[in-house]
């Protein structure tokens, strides 16, 4: 379908149907009008969702995803199996763009600074002061700037040739730039490129402080390909990091370097590979041995406290399982020289033979246009020196991510004039003096070519919200630069440009259709995907390398690293992202300090007590959280919060943790280091609340999350009895003997040989020997005996990294309120699936951290239903535990008898537009979806494994007369789970994934001692040996 | 003095039983006239004389969950030509020529925690009229059916067992 | 020779039971029916202050239901705590009321006479109160209705196999059985006092209650006949409601509340309450109406023997909980009792255990049972125990899990805690009414031990 047009009117009128919708749920009037279209548009049909594919622009990476819309209202976002990139997985981060979009602090019209005070002006007016000061600007060569965000297609080109006619330059910067791995690469392979990292091919995987599964590069491909890379069994990931990541958490073995040493021990590695002749033959062999010969072992040992010997083992085992891999340049680890620190880790891959395997210049991030912090810092001079006249700013945020020493704020007041397109009034847009608001990504037509051969576009999925009074920031650039009247060829409007740009591609890779098929066929597909040869590589030079030392008194390495909810903080106004618990602290709503427990006990702190960072630069007053994955000699600290404007859910929350950095940047590459100070960590009087989702990582031997050692699972010996099922004998297919009919050997045994047990009754579940007495008795009449599905799933905690996408997709998906940190602090989260992490054991060298996505089980027997007085709970035809909102009177009893403690309860009016617990605020409740009741007040809700999907699933096959696909149906955890660890289908098809999965020999039920017989089945989480 | 206790007691209890019990059994009579609309569409004339499928209009019913009202475009499809002389049609008109949508008021409205989905109950063969009434012979449309969940219930417990499209007893299938 | 008059011949009364030699009838009317009168400056008060808090307690209500349940300090996982645990205390103590009047008057043991109106009347007082609770703890009591069973429009029933659905119908049952119990004891006692009435309205209401009783030889017949016919009904009641309402919590599969023991283990608890607060409402009442010789030490004696065996039941449960836990299998059991008495609620364990287990221990000595003042004390101690055991097992248990990933621990709120004393408030309500204005206590059994008019000596 093309991006489908229809004026506003038409749009409002849409609304009002689709409020009514919306508002299910809440106690409120009748919508007593219906308005109809003026004229239909002919692919739009109340009721019925239309899917737009897209690009997510959440992060540089740009994923593929499909945009659902219902009656013009965008509602959710979905990742696109198609593309190349994401394969349709989609992280929490591209789920919450929604809430961007919804933003109610979204800017809602040109604003322009008047005595210190905003102040609303027509598009026009606006367009006409900003040209009158560019044109300026541009006559009199006082120069003009433009900052975009990281662009790489059509935005960028037409920045940067407006900005040339304006005889100024255009800026494309990003907080994580990785400069350094550009610049690397460059020294030591001769392409300043990111190199594509193929986890799924490697043996053993080394990270240095690279976070690949939370916000490194492509974070959604790399934990797919993680998981492929699991799935065989073999694979082994080693963390090299000070602070135990969620990539950490992972991974096989945690070696707690120094920080700072990271590239002595890749150097290390090296030595012991050549010196071993432990890989391939390399022509430059003595050269490089030559190079690395200081760091011995021993020295690499006293140098970074990682022992000799795990050195050894370390180098022999990624010499020995081949193609290995070796990652670095996480924000971690990003110090004075980062450079040199993934050159060591460019050369540890050299000498494992990992060059041209799993290290591949083909499909290379495009971050090429993008500037070096150092290039910002020129750019902060001529500012700061008055050269420059007038600043455009979009899409990038200096002056929040920026250290302060850096001086972009005190910058932006020396320039006459500053112009932002941002759509929010984040804070560089506070420090213009004109603001004219972009369209969010979602609204608007764009490209992006975030890889090489992945030409991506951009569809508008939806007017532009009506409350904001936007355009397209290309339609804003040309109109300024035709308002200045530059000279110049400027298109007649952006859509135009985007296809002007796209004509070479459409000549390469046309195909002989004419150019609208091609452009409807990419809009169709989100884009355009080529292939791209790997460029030949070769060592071309080992630079020099140089050991970082951290600045400061303080007796604490200061870390800092990447939020993996907030990216750099752009995500910190989106209350969704705010209230998702942070994979490795689950703390809510704010920042936090990470100490180690003895330096803990040396402080006397505990969990939530304050503490007081001090550097030279600053101190900054943050609760601590007590976490024994980390040195003792380290303080660690999120990015991403303590936002000065920005919108409601981020001003004034938590602490921006630049402020303790003193002035350092990798002189190599220019890159800012964030690796540079030492902190002094001392109690203190009072700092703000530490709201933990899970404030206990014990999971008190109640064998929640198990595992299973790989060995066993390679010698096939974990089979247990009962466990192998022949093909042909899934759950409920007839012959099946009755032993092997899973959920009927806990029921009375009063059925013949032939009887067949009901849809509902079907779980994977099979009993242990604790279990005595059958409770279920299946019912054989009215709706149950039609039923032909068991709707189940299958969660394999062996690929769940803990990333929390699904948790944000469901929040999207079931109009789930967040409630805030108030109500978090009181633990009435409402969540419907959480992310457990349990921490078994976290020390150096050996660690085993879990994590169990724990939703309502759906159980065959379910503890909930019995008791419910009025039935609001009970077991339906097709195997879910339903509980319906408008039968809950509220006794909670269900709650108190559901081991899983998956019930959330509806304390206040989160849906009442009048009660100030109103969690919707306009227009965000734009987003809720029509098919899913918005809860009222004193009622029991619950995850209802997506129910309204299921319907709307059958519902097609019905139309087609034909079967449910498997896979055809899925809920929103296991449609965005960027790894499917999530398996959801149907336990009647034996053929089914989830049946086979179910059967596996890893699986398990949570709490099957208490013979609930879950209808969700987990899969064992297999563990090297020696890390158990 | 026993006897007035005695009479006073039962008298009493009959009372609260019989409000309990017809309150819960209270529907709104079919017969109460639909509301006045802006203009005054006759149905009886395009469905009933003229004979217009339903679904011309409402063509979201077979499609969609939602029956759509047709958007005026639809109208004046016949009504650029079809009798422009009359004082509603030039209503009509005034409406398309201003751009306005029109503010029909709403007839039927379900509770927001049910959802109804006409798609299936269309396809499963169902005569508009089974639920909404003799439209046809409707001047003024009215809510024909009480819209209570015993008026659904009923239906459904019906066609539990029809062979072609079984009804279900699910609560979920409304309430989710 | 009515089987009332055979009981009393069966077992005498014993001495010390006597009133004084040459106790006028008329006296005891006097001495009974002189609390029927326009109340003095300390009723006034107390009932002023009464209404105070009750009104509060409302005020809290309408609160909740306006804001949502979120006022109370509930939190996944404790979904229970405050109000339930009202529930459970109130209807306890509804309990001992009917023990005393009805089991007792089956096994003959007169010192009864004397107390048992008292205690039906806390009776039904408790039981309006704990009625109460279980809509007030409910997310949307304006639907409390549903739990109700009639026929219906929407052709839905309540789900009997759920305890709450039990427990609507014990609780309503007890409520009626109880009251009728309570207005048939008081029939010739309301005509007496019908015969003096002043005041029209009370002389119409004691004619109601009355029933138009003459103390004809026939009535007589009838009102025993009566009498022990509910008496009867009453007593499984006794031990079936409280039973009823222990399975809310054993019928459960939650930690801590998973256990055969509870039917019995409640109903020892509710009784114990019971009694005690009959001793807490008892040694006010005749002392401030100098009615020491009606209601002896001797009775008072007597009843605090019942809260020591009680107590001693209660402390044995106790024992079995523990020891089970111990021996049991569960690794669940034993994690949840090792933090019951050493977790976070630890201080409402020992509480519980002091109040209720040792502090009774001193009721083993006489100078003790027959000190008022002590015994009173005692009394108050034993009741807050029961609170408070109710307490530890609703809210510790809930409060431990089997899945730790919701660990937030429970605090009363403002809103519980005024609904809590509007509760007591609200029982006060009916109980100070009570006292002035229905024979408190049972003038037509206590003569029974006078000396008949025709005799020269009392019943032998």
């Amino acid at each position: 379908m093309s991006e489908f047009v229809f004026n506003r009117r038409d749009f409002l009128k849409l609304v009002g149907v689709g409020v009514a919708g919306a508002a299910a749920g809440c106690a409120k009037p009748p919508a007593d009008k219906l308005i109809p279209y003026l004229v239909a548009p002919e692919d739009i049909l109340p009721g019925v969702p239309y899917w737009y594919a897209s690009t997510c622009r959440e992060c540089p990476a740009g994923c593929g995803v499909l945009i659902k819309a219902r009656e013009g209202r965008v509602i959710k976002i979905e990742g696109q199996p198609e593309h190349p990139l994401s394969h349709g997985g989609l992280c929490s981060r591209g789920q919450a763009a929604l809430q961007g979009l919804y933003d109610p602090d979204r800017v809602r019209g040109p604003l322009v600074k008047e005595s210190g005070a905003w102040k609303p002006l027509s598009w026009d007016d606006a367009l006409k002061l900003a040209g009158e000061k560019l044109s300026a600007a541009a006559q009199s060569k006082q120069g003009v700037a433009i900052v975009t965000g990281h662009e790489t297609a059509s935005l960028a080109a037409l920045a940067k040739s407006v900005a040339a006619a304006a005889g100024g330059s255009a800026l494309a910067w990003e907080p994580f730039g990785h400069e350094s791995l550009r610049e690397a690469n460059r020294r030591t392979f001769g392409q300043a490129q990111v190199p594509f990292h193929d986890f799924a091919k490697a043996g053993t995987t080394v990270t240095f402080g690279a976070d690949f599964l939370e916000t490194w590069l492509s974070p959604v491909r790399q934990a797919r390909d993680y998981a492929a890379m699991r799935a065989r069994h073999d694979g082994f990931v080693i963390a090299v990091e000070p602070r135990l990541s969620l990539t950490g958490a992972n991974a096989d073995q945690w070696v707690a370097v120094r920080p700072g040493g990271e590239m002595a021990v890749a150097l290390g590695m090296a030595r012991v590979i050549l010196s071993g002749n432990l890989g391939p033959a390399v022509s430059e062999h003595a050269a490089l041995l030559d190079a690395v010969s200081g760091f011995t072992p021993e020295v690499v040992e006293r140098d970074t406290d990682v022992p000799a010997d795990t050195l050894r083992e370390m180098a022999q085992r990624f010499a020995k399982s081949r193609p290995s891999l070796a990652v670095a340049g996480g924000i971690s680890t990003q110090s004075e020289h980062s450079v040199a620190l993934i050159a060591a880790v460019n050369l540890l891959n050299y000498v494992a033979g990992n060059l041209g395997q799993t290290v591949r210049f083909d499909r290379t991030l495009n971050l090429d246009g993008l500037a070096s912090f150092g290039d910002l810092q020129s750019l902060i001079h001529s500012m700061a020196d008055g050269k420059v006249a007038v600043l455009i700013t979009h899409g990038a945020n200096p002056a929040y991510a920026t250290p302060a020493w850096a001086g972009f704020g005190a910058a932006l007041e020396k320039v006459p004039f500053r112009i932002s397109l941002s759509s929010t009034l984040d804070e560089t847009a506070a420090g213009t003096d004109l603001i004219l608001p972009s369209l969010h990504a979602i609204e608007s037509l764009g490209d992006a070519e975030t890889a090489r051969g992945v030409h991506a576009l951009l569809q508008p999925a939806m007017q532009r919200v009506p409350a904001f009074d936007a355009r397209p920031a290309g339609d804003t650039l040309l109109a300024l630069a035709k308002a200045a009247n530059l000279k110049g060829a400027w298109a007649a409007d952006w859509t135009s440009h985007v296809k002007a740009q796209w004509k070479p591609l459409h000549q390469r890779l046309g195909a002989g259709r004419d150019f609208d098929t091609f452009w409807n066929d990419a809009i169709r597909n989100g884009g355009v995907w080529e292939d791209v040869a790997a460029t030949p590589v070769r060592w071309t030079g080992t630079p020099a390398f140089a050991t970082p030392q951290l600045k400061g008194a303080g007796d604490l390495a200061l870390v800092l690293y990447a939020s993996p909810n907030f990216y750099d903080g752009r995500g910190a106004n989106k209350a969704w992202l705010q209230e998702l618990p942070d994979p490795t602290s689950k703390a809510v709503w704010g920042t936090w300090a990470e100490i180690h427990p003895e330096t803990a006990a040396k402080l006397g702190v505990a969990n939530g007590d304050a503490l007081k960072v001090e550097t030279e630069a600053g101190s900054v007053n943050l609760p601590a959280y007590v976490y024994p994955g980390i040195r003792k000699d380290v303080v660690a600290i999120p990015l991403g919060q303590g936002h000065s404007a920005y919108g409601r859910y981020a001003k004034d929350r938590g602490v921006n943790a630049l402020s303790l950095l003193s002035p350092a940047e990798d002189g190599a590459s220019g890159a800012l280091a964030y690796l540079s100070a030492k902190a002094r960590v001392t109690k203190a009087a009072k700092a703000m609340d530490l709201v933990l989702a899970q404030p206990l990582k014990d999971q008190r031997d109640r064998e929640l999350a198990q595992v299973i050692p790989v060995a066993a699972l390679l010698a096939g010996t974990a089979s247990q009895e009962g466990m192998k099922v022949e093909a042909g004998t899934g759950p409920g297919t007839p012959g099946t003997p009755p032993q092997l009919r899973p959920g009927l050997n806990t029921e009375p045994m009063k059925h013949g040989a032939d009887y067949q047990t009901p849809a509902h009754a079907v779980t994977a579940y099979e009993p242990d020997e604790k279990v005595r007495t059958p409770r279920a008795i299946p019912v054989d009449s009215g709706s149950y005996k039609h039923a032909k599905h068991r709707w189940a799933m299958a969660i394999d905690l062996a690929s769940c990294t803990g990333c929390s996408a699904c948790v944000v997709a469901c929040y999207a998906e079931n109009n789930i309120p967040a409630v805030g940190p108030e109500m978090m602090k009181r633990g009435r989260e409402m969540a419907w699936i959480r992310i457990e992490r349990y921490e078994e054991k976290v020390a150096p060298g050996r660690h085993d951290v879990r994590h169990l996505p724990m939703m309502c089980q759906h159980c065959g027997d379910a503890p909930c239903e019995t008791v419910c007085p009025v039935y609001a709970t009970y077991h339906n035809p097709e195997g879910l535990n339903a509980q319906i909102y408008n039968r809950c009177v509220g006794t909670r009893y269900c709650s108190n008898n559901c081991p899983y403690k998956v019930r959330a309860f509806n304390w206040f009016d989160y849906s009442a537009p009048e009660k100030a617990t109103f969690s919707f605020p306009e227009p965000l409740n734009w987003q809720l979806n029509p098919d899913v009741t918005v809860r009222s007040k004193g009622v029991m809700e619950k995850c209802t494994m997506c129910v309204q999907r299921i319907l709307e699933g059958k519902g097609n096959a019905k139309d087609e007369n034909r079967a449910v696909r498997d896979g055809e149906i899925n809920t929103a955890c296991a449609q965005s789970c960027p790894t499917q660890a999530i398996v959801f289908g149907d336990l009647m098809d034996p053929e089914s994934r989830v049946s086979k999965a179910s059967h596996g020999e890893r699986r398990y039920w949570a709490l099957n001692e208490l013979n609930t017989k879950p209808g969700v089945t987990y899969l064992k989480k297999p563990v090297a040996s020696e890390t158990t | 003095m026993k006897k007035a206790l005695l009479v006073l007691l039962i008298a009493t209890t009959c009372a609260a039983a019989t409000v309990a019990f017809t309150q819960s059994f209270t529907m709104q009579s079919g017969e109460t006239r639909g509301p006045k609309q802006p203009i005054n569409f006759p149905h009886n004339l395009h469905a009933g004389k003229l004979g217009i499928n339903c679904l011309y209009c409402h063509y979201g019913a077979e499609k969609s969950p939602i029956a759509n009202i047709p958007p005026v475009s639809t109208c004046m499809g016949c009504h650029k030509l079809a009798v422009t002389d009359r004082p509603e049609i030039q209503k009509l008109t005034g409406y398309f020529e201003r751009g306005e949508q029109i503010p029909w008021v709403e007839v039927y409205r379900l509770p927001d925690y049910v959802k109804f989905n006409h798609k299936r109950h269309v396809r499963a063969g169902f005569a508009c009229q089974q639920c909404h009434g003799p439209v046809q012979a409707m001047a003024v449309v009215y809510q024909y059916p009480p819209l209570k969940m015993g008026w659904c219930v009923t239906c459904h417990r019906q066609n539990l067992d029809n062979p072609d499209h079984p009804a279900t007893m699910d609560c979920l299938v409304c309430h989710h | 020779m009515s089987s009332h008059e055979a009981s009393l011949s069966a077992n005498p009364a014993t001495p010390s039971e006597h009133l004084p030699e040459g106790y006028a009838q008329k006296t005891l009317n006097d001495d009974v029916l002189k609390l029927i009168s326009w109340p003095g400056w300390l009723w006034w008060t107390v009932f002023i202050i009464d209404l105070c808090i009750l009104g509060v307690g409302f005020m809290a209500f309408r609160n909740q239901i306006v804001l949502g349940l979120g006022v109370a300090g509930y939190t996944r996982p404790v979904m229970w705590a405050a109000y339930i645990t009202n529930f459970v205390f109130w209807v306890g103590i509804a309990h001992c009321g009917t023990l005393v009047s009805a089991v007792l008057y089956l096994f003959r043991s007169h010192f009864r006479r004397a107390v048992y109106r008292v205690a039906e009347a806390m009776t039904v007082f408790g039981v309006l109160t704990a009625g109460l609770f279980p809509l007030l703890h409910t997310g949307r009591p304006w639907f409390g209705y549903w739990l109700v069973a009639y026929p219906n429009q929407r052709n839905l029933w309540p789900n009997f196999r759920s305890p709450l659905e039990w427990d609507v119908f014990a609780v309503t049952t007890y409520l009626t059985i109880s009251s009728v119990f309570f207005l048939v004891g008081l029939i010739p006692d309301a005509a007496a006092a019908r015969d003096r009435a002043k005041h029209p309205l009370l002389k119409l209401l004691y004619q109601v209650v009355s029933f138009g009783w003459v103390g004809t030889n026939n009535n007589w017949k009838h009102y025993y006949g009566a009498y022990i016919f509910f008496a009867a009904m009453a007593t499984p009641l006794v031990f079936s409601v409280h039973s009823v309402v222990s399975w809310d919590f054993a019928m459960a599969q939650t930690p801590g509340w998973h256990s055969t023991l509870f039917a019995p283990y409640f109903v020892a608890g509710a009784i114990f309450s019971g009694v005690a607060l009959v001793i807490n409402l008892l040694i006010p009442i005749r002392k401030t109406f100098k009615l020491e010789h009606i209601v002896t030490l001797d009775h008072m004696e007597k009843l605090s023997k019942l809260v020591l065996l009680t107590s001693c039941m209660v402390g044995y449960s106790y024992l079995t909980e523990f020891f089970m836990a111990w021996f049991g299998p569960s690794k669940l059991e034993r994690d949840l009792f090792w933090y019951r008495f050493f977790g976070h609620y630890w201080w409402a364990a020992w509480i519980m255990f002091t109040c209720n287990v040792i502090i009774p221990i001193s009721l083993w000595f006489k100078p003790v049972r027959r000190n008022m003042p002590v015994l009173f004390i005692l009394c108050l101690f034993v009741n807050v125990g029961m609170w408070f055991e109710r307490f530890v097992i609703i809210a510790t248990s809930l409060a431990r899990p089997i899945n730790p990933y919701p660990t937030v621990y429970y605090r009363m709120s403002w809103t519980e805690a005024a609904i809590t004393a509007g509760a007591f408030a609200w029982f006060f309500m009916y109980f100070l009414i009570f006292v002035r204005v229905l024979p408190a206590f049972s003038i037509a059994e206590i003569k029974e031990t006078l000396a008949m008019p025709m005799r020269k000596k009392a019943v032998p």
